[in-house]
């Protein structure tokens, strides 16, 4: 039985472009909800008695029961009121949280996510009738009913039948006499009467904005003024309510909305409904008295207060405990932070208008530097260039300042790793503990989304095979509990992030084993492999070790995604392991991709940018440096082999573009830019300052066999390509090689 | 021109009330928690408080208190937003000071009619 059942969301009589808003802010919260429902479950399981967690698990789960109700999301709302039902009765002490209860309710949550999902894409809604009796058969019913969106429900509390005598016998003056519209044949009378107690202003209440609303109510209405308990003027006491009204309405509302009026009246309110009826008003008539329910459950005691008078607790003790409880609330880390919630496109458009202020700013240097130079106006270029200076800072700081709006700490990207864990320990026979470490470290959003899947991958890997069933640990004298370390940290413009394992490490010999039965490499090449090289294996493509296919992780560990994805965010992932102790993999990648700080050089009129923290030196070398080894010039540079690559030949630059400086006879001028150990000398025409420029990412058909990262815009609106330093290595080693067969050791 | 504050830590929440409200012809303050809510009375002034119950940081019925206990706020209209139709959670507001409640789920309308009810 498939139900094909949509969710609408309707809020009476808005205008469908506000409808859509609150239906994008309510998917938005639900599933920031559902996350922090799970992180607080996760957290419970592993420290039941602390009851922040089950709270805040509680609240995440009451509030999108109400905001689904209220948008009119009737499934999603029926489901969260059964786990709202679950966390309610641990809350009240009817179910105690043990493991299974955690999987049931972590189950929901995978449901519930499916649920917003659905209703997100207006496809049909999954079934959830199977989960919804694996709740329900946990536990007793929730006592709180279900919320429906319904109008004023009609049952009144508090009002009680007593028989009553209007007051008001002149009814029938009042009719004949002015004062009564003419069409009040369908209305019927009543005679209200009302006292507020004498706190009534400290509630907020006040008899004259009652009236107020009963006047809304009826057609017409006589008051009179109630004035038997004003005290004399030297006794009055203005916060205090003295005056009541009796009034004789006609109205053709219902005795419901009468009653409604009067809902808030407190305790102590005296207030009468008594209908007249216009045949015989002396007649005892059937009136409403409303007297306030009272309260059922007494007075409230604090757990405290309760143990203190039960001799169970010394007071000093007490306040102790109460102390470190209120310290330790303050700790407890919630999401609830004032935050905003902004469009991603929109910090986006501002980050492009400030970098074509980074590049204005440029402009301004530029003309600066014409005017000094060319124009010869020095004082306009004192002024000029003062100003230049100010406006260079104030754009700094505003880069930074915009910059750091797209970064978002960690612990978002680390969000989904607990429950994988969880999920990896629950199915296979192991105990494992995550610790993570460095988790506020803030990085770029546009990072950030790339490397969750990345992450989720290395450490499910950990999880399902590099830590060893329990048996497997105590038998090679380990801890039977394994341990996963995610340590991240910054150095700098440079993000680490490290996942570790104290698990059985990868072993050199299998891995090449397995790499030539797939076919990877053939089995001569990975005999000659340093077991570092093995293992580096792991990122080739469709590489898997694992001897059964487990439920959780069959093919190929996705090594090589991970690889793709890091690269994707111009970052690198590293490998080292000790067979029998653990793994740890590393990844490093800029904090942002967007403003970089560059050396500008030229080959020919072509401007072209290196990332500085790639450039080692620059130096120019004279014909007697340079060696030819089959036509690859190259040079030495304290005793290391740095090859020399013409950047115009590389990028194809049209030899009639190049002033000749690259003769035989004269000095070279060239960077040497490094990446890893690799050094390789650039030869470029000029060497320029080194500028922040904005880099915009080049797609990959663009970018020359990987030579050029992206381009950016320079001061005078030229557009500067910027090299891949990694790139740039690899174009020189490919080239340099391919010359030479044999490797080089010492030159002469 | 009336002011009306919107307490509730959904967003979601906020955002109906404050339309609707805005749509009568109020001006709307939101906050996102008791705290917060405290904070920005003392910067401006409101005619009426709307207050969800379950908030972190400073929760529904301590914000009540402490409303009531500020001088310029003693008598001012504060209305609940309780999901309960039990008596309990209404009478602790209610003996912490509020004025009223508004049952969630409302329609729109409701929250008017309630609204009238406690501001003139």
């Amino acid at each position: 039985m498939s139900r094909q059942k949509t969710n609408h969301i309707h809020t009476g009589g808005a205008s469908p472009d506000w409808q859509a808003r609150l239906r994008e802010t309510f998917l938005d919260e639900a599933e920031a909800l559902v996350d922090e429902l799970e992180s607080a479950l996760l957290a419970m399981e592993s420290s039941p008695d602390d009851r922040e967690y089950l709270n805040a698990a509680f609240r995440a789960a009451h509030t999108i029961k109400g905001s689904s109700a209220s948008v009119g999301c009737v499934e999603i709302a029926t489901f969260t009121h059964e786990l709202e039902s679950a966390l309610d009765a641990v809350r009240s002490g009817r179910y105690a949280v043990d493991s299974p209860f955690c999987a049931v309710l972590l189950g929901s949550l995978d449901i519930l996510r499916a649920l917003l999902r659905a209703t997100r894409e207006e496809a049909p809604l999954p079934d959830t009738g199977p989960t919804l009796i694996g709740l329900k058969s946990l536990f007793a019913d929730n006592k709180e009913t279900l919320p429906i969106l319904t109008q004023d429900p009609s049952d009144r509390e508090g009002f009680r039948k007593a028989s009553c005598k209007p007051n008001c016998d002149r009814l029938p003056d009042l009719r004949s006499g002015s004062g009564w519209p003419d069409q009040i044949d369908s209305a019927r009378f009543y005679e209200i009467t009302l006292r507020l107690p004498d706190d009534a202003f400290e509630r907020g209440l006040d008899p004259l904005t009652v009236l107020a609303a009963l006047a809304d109510e009826s057609i017409s209405m006589h008051t009179e003024l109630l004035v038997d308990q004003l005290p004399a003027l030297v006794q009055l006491d203005p916060t205090r309510c003295y005056l009541g009204f009796r009034a004789v309405v006609a109205t053709r509302a219902s005795e419901d909305d009468l009653k409604a009026i009067f809902e808030f009246c407190p305790e102590g309110s005296v207030v009468a409904v008594c209908p007249i009826s216009d045949t015989s008003v002396n007649e005892q008539g059937q009136g409403y008295l409303y007297l306030h329910h009272s309260v059922e459950e007494g007075t409230w005691k604090r757990l405290g207060e309760i143990l203190v008078e039960d001799n169970a607790v010394k007071p000093e003790d007490l306040e102790v405990a109460l102390a470190k409880q209120r310290a330790s609330s303050q700790t407890v880390a919630t999401n609830n932070g004032h935050t905003i919630r902004v469009k991603e496109s929109r910090i986006d458009e501002i980050i492009d208008l400030v970098g074509e202020l980074v590049t204005a700013r440029n402009s301004l240097f530029h003309l600066q530097h014409l005017v000094e130079t060319e124009y010869s106006i020095p004082a306009l270029a004192r002024g000029l260039k003062d100003t230049a200076n100010s406006v260079s800072r104030i754009v700094s700081q505003l880069q930074n300042d915009v910059l750091s709006l797209r970064m978002i700490p960690l612990r978002n990207v680390f969000q989904r790793l607990p429950r994988i864990v969880r999920d990896a320990t629950s199915q296979q026979d192991k105990a494992i503990s995550l610790h993570i470490m460095g988790d506020d470290t803030e990085i770029d959003k546009t990072v950030a989304d790339i490397l969750v899947d990345p992450m989720i991958h290395l450490v499910r890997n950990a999880a399902d095979h590099g830590i060893e069933r329990r048996a497997e640990r105590t038998a090679s004298s380990k801890e039977e509990k394994g341990n996963i370390w995610i340590i991240a940290s910054r150095q700098g413009k440079t993000v680490t992030i490290d996942v570790k394992d104290d698990g059985r490490g990868i072993d050199p010999s299998r891995i090449r084993k397995a790499a030539v039965e797939k076919g990877i490499v053939e089995s001569s090449v990975a005999q000659r492999l340093s077991d570092q090289q093995a293992i580096d294996l792991i990122f080739a493509p469709g590489f898997s070790t694992a001897s059964e296919v487990s439920e959780i992780s069959g093919r190929g560990v996705g090594m090589d995604i991970v690889a793709r994805n890091v690269a994707r965010v111009n970052g690198t992932v590293s490998v080292s392991s000790t067979s029998g102790l653990g793994t740890t993999i590393r990844l490093q990648f800029p904090l942002t991709i967007s403003i970089v700080r560059a050396l500008i050089v030229h080959c020919g009129e072509q401007p072209l940018a290196l990332p500085l923290e790639a450039v080692g030196e620059t130096t120019a070398i004279a014909p007697s440096g340079r060696r030819t080894l089959c036509q690859q010039p190259f040079t030495v540079i304290r005793n290391q082999v740095v090859p020399l690559i013409r950047l115009s030949e590389a990028l194809g630059t049209r030899l009639s573009d190049l002033k000749d400086t690259h003769h035989e006879q004269s000095a070279w001028l060239a960077v040497v830019v490094e990446s890893g150990a690799e050094k390789v000398g650039l030869v470029v025409d000029n060497i320029d300052q080194p500028h922040d420029i904005l880099m915009k990412p080049l797609e990959s058909y663009l970018t020359g066999g990987g030579l050029v990262s992206g381009a950016a815009v320079m001061g005078d609106g030229r557009v500067a390509l910027v090299l891949d330093p990694a790139g740039v290595v690899r174009f020189a080693s490919e080239h340099f090689r391919s010359q030479n067969n044999s490797i080089i050791g010492e030159t002469g | 021109m009336r002011c009306v504050m919107a307490v509730d830590d959904s967003v979601t929440m906020r955002q109906m009330v404050s339309f609707t409200l805005k749509q009568a012809g109020y001006e709307v303050v939101e906050a996102a928690d008791g705290r917060d809510a405290l904070s920005k009375l003392r910067e401006q002034r409101v005619s009426l408080i709307i207050t969800d119950l379950y908030m972190p940081n400073l929760d529904g019925i301590e914000l009540i208190k402490q409303v009531r206990a500020s001088p310029s706020y003693r008598f001012t209209p504060i209305l609940m937003l309780t999901t309960e139709s039990q008596g309990s959670k209404k009478s602790e507001g209610q003996a912490a000071g509020a004025t009223g409640w508004i049952v969630k789920p409302f329609q729109p309308e409701q929250l008017l009619k309630v609204v009238k009810r406690v501001l003139p």
